[in-house]
């Protein structure tokens, strides 16, 4: 299958002290519809290799290409309209905007591409249905659980219908039923609407959700694991 | 849009934080509010002190003046000492006083004539006016006092005042420089006198004292209204010494390059004018010593005084009058003030070849305020401004996690300075307006209540607005702007690992 997102080499230096290789030399590509988890002990890189995916950091060496659009041809932008359109984020602390409503928050990215008022609460209203927080619509951050508000944050995270959506140790900060719970709407919007994920975790036990397992140590990539072999 | 009306609501939403730095801005608002009132209103310690010495808001003297007026008071104003051809007033009164005045060199030496006062002054204090006027009331007299060494006459001022007034607006009970003594409205027309403590300090002058005044008879007026004194055939009168007061102005250094001053009987220092012997009685009692002396009641004088109750008044009265009187010196309090504060070199004629330099002005309040009023100004507004400054830091720096969530969403840089630059935009003008609006509807009651212009408060309150508001918003937004331009190009990975 085609690769929509392909990194080529990818390394990140960081200039603490006498510089840091958080990431050395990464090879990745990941295919329409595929689920792919990233999975390795902290401080592995693989935070850093997300963020340089979806655009929110620049790499020192090395390049991303989303459906053939390569990330290093692209001013800050460029990459804020990929962001925009393309890609989609769910962070470990969630990142709701604490001063708006669940709905607010996800229909946010509706609005910064400027669709109408209509078809922005169609969508807002079936997202939240999706992930089961119609109930939660009116309420801001402080007032839902954190398992609620993830599940906003995928909700936020499909808004525009982007192609990837980039999951940063989604269930980190959740108890344990409330991470499996997220991980089954991971898994039902992958099978279901196709949706491609690229999901970061070090929990061994999410490997069965995923297509493929990226294992990661020291800033390389060590094995990878497709399912069934 | 977008980021415009997620600015709006930022603004409505959060209403601890909102009110917050609203109120921060509205005291910053208020200090500069404040300090921009002292520095274009009256100062209350200079205005008070210099009502006290003045006895009034607007002084108007027949072109001669011991301040400089409109011109280069280098070159046009001359030191003059008295003479008895000299009519007197209340700056250098006394010819057996070696003080003199500063006056334009062709000044003509005319006087007020009470009963026929020029026409935009009787119109002023007419039926339609309103304005109360008041001639200074001045005498030239002499100490009497008896030493070891025999009979010695002291040439002093008799100045009346007018107690009442001075204590409804001049706050001369209050101020230190009286050291708590003055009279009571009871007192008035009784024989009391206080003393310019420093001036009769060698003369062993204290409260308690018995007072033995000559004053020289008036034995008519010329054509001119100047008075014909007769220094040879003085009445005597007699007060009870019941406080002493201190109004110390100024001093005035001789340049003396040939040295001359060695051989002459001039200090090379001299102070103008305020420590010159004056004693104060109340205006009751100063109008039956002049009856005495003078048959009748007085009818010219050099000065006249108008007081009011507002800065605002005073200046459009002084505008109004200087336009229609160009032949006299018309000045407030304020001008004086600020005229006070500037060197003045003028030729010291009688005394050729000496040049007299006022070189300083000093006495508490009037130098105090005159000194630092600027510094002052600039450190509140420093002050205020650094409010703001850190509002605004904190504004920014305490959101860059959600500048990082909205970087990470798509939005651009641009989108982030829209937000953040319009949520500063309504806090500070929010903040500024409530701020300006709080401290100044006090003092537009002032102005107001006391039968100002209008026009001139509505104008001052403008421009004071234009300057806190501006001032405000345009610090608010310069802050802003930059720690929010700084977090905008940041990449959003650091932006989220930072926060």
């Amino acid at each position: 299958m085609k690769p929509i997102l392909r990194a080529t080499a990818l390394g990140r230096r960081f200039p603490a002290g006498e510089g840091v290789w958080a990431l050395k030399k990464v090879d990745l590509e990941v295919a329409q519809g595929e689920f792919v988890l990233v999975a390795g002990p902290s401080g592995c890189g693989k935070t850093t290799l997300l963020n340089l995916l979806g655009g929110l950091d620049r790499p020192t060496r090395g390049d991303v290409e989303l459906k053939g659009t390569a990330f290093s041809k692209l001013d800050e932008s460029g990459l804020a309209r990929i962001r925009r359109r393309e890609l989609g984020f769910v962070f470990q602390f969630f990142n709701l905007l604490a001063d708006l409503t669940a709905e607010e928050n996800v229909s946010l990215p509706m609005r910064m591409i400027g669709l109408s008022k209509a078809e922005i609460a169609l969508r807002t209203a079936s997202l939240l249905e999706a992930v089961g927080m119609s109930y939660r619509a009116k309420h801001t951050p402080f007032e839902l659980s954190g398992g609620e508000q993830q599940r906003v944050a995928v909700a936020r995270s499909l808004a525009n219908n982007p192609l990837i959506i980039l999951a940063d140790e989604p269930t980190g900060n959740l108890d344990s039923k409330n991470g499996l719970d997220i991980m089954e709407l991971f898994r039902r919007f992958n099978q279901e609407k196709k949706q491609t994920f690229v999901v970061v975790s070090h929990d061994p036990g999410f490997a069965e959700y995923a297509d493929r397992v990226v294992r990661m140590h020291d800033g390389v990539v060590t094995t990878i694991e497709r399912k069934g072999g | 849009m977008v980021f415009f009306r997620m600015a709006l609501r930022n603004v409505t939403r959060n209403w601890n934080r909102t009110g917050m730095i609203i109120i921060s801005m509205a005291v910053a608002s208020a200090i500069m509010t404040l300090t921009l009132a002292l520095s274009t209103g009256y100062a209350e310690g200079v205005s008070r002190v210099w009502r006290q010495m003045v006895g009034a808001d607007i002084i108007i003297y027949p072109n001669r003046f011991v301040f400089a007026g409109s011109g280069d008071p280098g070159t046009a104003w001359e030191w003059r000492r008295l003479s008895p051809d000299l009519p007197t007033d209340a700056v250098g009164f006394h010819p057996d006083l070696a003080q003199g005045y500063l006056a334009p060199a062709d000044a003509p030496p005319p006087v007020f004539d009470l009963q026929n006062l020029p026409p935009a002054l009787a119109a002023m204090t007419g039926a339609g006016g309103g304005l109360q006027v008041e001639a200074a009331q001045l005498l030239p007299a002499y100490i009497v006092r008896e030493t070891a060494q025999g009979k010695v006459r002291l040439p002093i001022t008799l100045r009346g005042r007018n107690v009442q007034a001075d204590i409804d607006k001049r706050s001369i009970p209050e101020t230190a420089m009286m050291g708590g003594s003055y009279f009571r409205p009871a007192q008035d027309g009784f024989w009391v006198a206080i003393t310019n403590g420093a001036a009769f300090a060698a003369e062993g002058i204290r409260p308690g004292d018995k007072l033995v005044v000559e004053v020289p008879t008036i034995r008519g007026y010329d054509a001119e209204g100047r008075p014909v004194t007769d220094y040879a055939n003085p009445q005597t009168f007699y007060f009870m010494v019941y406080g002493q007061f201190g109004l110390e102005w100024g001093q005035v250094r001789l340049e003396d390059p040939a040295g001359l001053l060695e051989r002459s009987a001039v200090a090379p220092t001299q102070t103008v004018f305020l420590d010159q012997p004056e004693v104060w009685v109340p205006a009751a009692t100063f109008a039956k010593v002049f009856e005495a002396v003078a048959g009748g009641p007085q009818r010219y004088t050099g000065q006249l005084a108008i007081t009011l109750d507002s800065m605002a008044e005073a200046k459009t009265v002084a505008q109004t009058l200087a336009a229609q009187l160009p032949d006299c010196a018309v000045l407030t309090v304020p001008q004086e003030v600020s005229l006070s504060g500037l060197n003045y070199r003028a030729r010291l004629t009688s005394l050729d070849p000496f040049t007299v330099t006022i070189t300083h002005f000093h006495y508490a309040r009037p130098t105090l305020a005159l000194d630092v009023k600027d510094q002052l100004a600039a450190l509140a507004f420093v002050v205020a401004g650094f409010l703001v400054v850190a509002n605004m830091y904190i504004l920014v720096t305490q959101r860059r996690r959600e500048i990082g969530v909205l970087k990470a969403l798509g939005a651009a840089s641009r989108d982030i300075l829209a937000l953040f630059l319009t949520e500063t935009l309504g806090y500070s003008l929010a903040g500024s307006l409530l701020g300006f609006l709080t401290v100044r509807l006090i003092t537009l009651a002032s102005i107001f209540a006391s039968s100002a212009s209008l026009v001139e408060g509505a104008l001052l309150t403008l421009q004071t607005a234009g300057a806190v508001v501006g001032l405000t918003v345009g610090i608010s937004l310069v802050f802003g702007f930059l720690p929010a331009w700084e977090a905008a190009r940041t990449p959003s990975a650091s932006l989220l690992g930072d926060a």
